[in-house]
């Protein structure tokens, strides 16, 4: 297996299980309080979805798109969507922002369904009950979505969908296997670090591939890709380093961890 | 019809954009810099460097901003 490949599978796995754990705790709070039924109905039927969104969108960007054009504008995206993640992750790896509390998200959801129940008729205990669908349906479609954006585009540009569509099975079927195991929100999995790692790949591969549609001819071909990962994670951790380093001067006013900047 | 599209809007601008307009407009300037550069006759070595340094910067002063 190439190097690429490797990275292809690592990165779409990481960045699937992320968005799988969010899944995940949506459909737990939703079964708990509601109905595991129609929960399980309204995920199949998003899982549904995502496959035939991503068979018809994978295809097609594959077969159609020039490999200069889709290069250029995926790369593009990636270089968006993985700052967007990078700087995030290191906000929280900083402590400047809040980190993703998977317990806090399944409390609040569930507070929120059985705020619910006070006003509505009570679930229906068979036959379907259509906000436990509608919630599992819209949570999992929604972070599917984040999954399916990242495994086709990355898949595409590297001519490797097969590898990123693998590694993002991969991961849902760990995070699906360890949540039926555990039965509550996985709140141990360090989302953040694999949001780092996440943001540092998309970021490195996504300028790459924009780079190569620009026109660029790197010196060294895909070797170049390493030395971008390792570039975009020394200035990551460089970063890190330095908005704590700041937050702990003293002429600085003492802010707690996380003020002012909501997590998301 | 005209919910639909704005939610479907909404949903890509959230997506893409998200509350950091800095880090959708930077990294496309970015690109076009580095297009008109390649153009130009520059080495693949010295655009991709500078493409590198550019887009490190975007994220420098969305932290910056951030952290304000």
């Amino acid at each position: 297996m190439s190097s690429v490949a490797f990275v292809t599978i690592l990165s779409a796995f990481l960045a699937s299980a992320v968005e799988f754990v969010e899944a995940v705790t949506i459909v737990l709070a939703v079964g708990v309080t509601r109905q595991w039924r129609s929960t399980l109905i309204g995920v199949a039927a998003a899982v549904v979805t995502l496959a035939i969104l991503m068979a018809v969108f994978g295809s097609a960007l594959i077969l159609f798109v020039p490999i200069g054009v889709l290069r250029l504008v995926v790369g593009a995206f990636l270089v968006i969507y993985g700052l967007q993640w990078l700087t995030k992750a290191v906000l929280r790896a900083a402590g400047a922002k809040g980190k993703h509390d998977e317990a806090a998200i399944f409390a609040a959801e569930v507070a929120e369904l059985t705020a619910g129940l006070t006003h509505e008729p009570p679930v229906a205990t068979s036959g379907m009950d259509w906000i436990s669908f509608t919630v599992a349906f819209k949570g999992v479609l929604l972070e599917g979505l984040e999954v399916a954006f990242i495994v086709v585009t990355f898949g595409a540009s590297a001519n490797l969908l097969g590898p990123a569509v693998l590694g993002a099975v991969l991961a849902g079927l760990l995070v699906v296997a360890i949540a039926v195991v555990v039965h509550r929100p996985l709140a141990r999995v360090p989302e953040n670090a694999m949001k780092f790692v996440v943001g540092v790949m998309l970021t490195g591969f996504g300028t790459f591939w924009s780079g190569e549609g620009v026109g660029i001819a790197w010196p060294g071909d895909d070797l170049a890709i390493l030395l971008l990962l390792a570039g975009y994670l020394l200035l990551a951790l460089l970063g890190v380093w330095i908005i704590r380093t700041l937050a702990r001067r003293p002429s600085r006013p003492n802010v707690p961890a996380g003020a002012g900047i909501p997590p998301s | 019809m005209i919910r639909f599209v704005r939610t479907f809007l909404h949903f890509w601008s959230d997506f893409l954009i998200g509350d950091r307009l800095e880090l959708f407009i930077g990294p496309i300037v970015a690109l076009a810099g580095a297009a008109i550069l390649v153009r130009a006759g520059l080495s693949g070595a010295l655009v991709g460097a500078g493409l590198f340094a550019t887009v490190a910067l975007v994220g420098a002063i969305s932290l910056a901003l951030a952290t304000r």
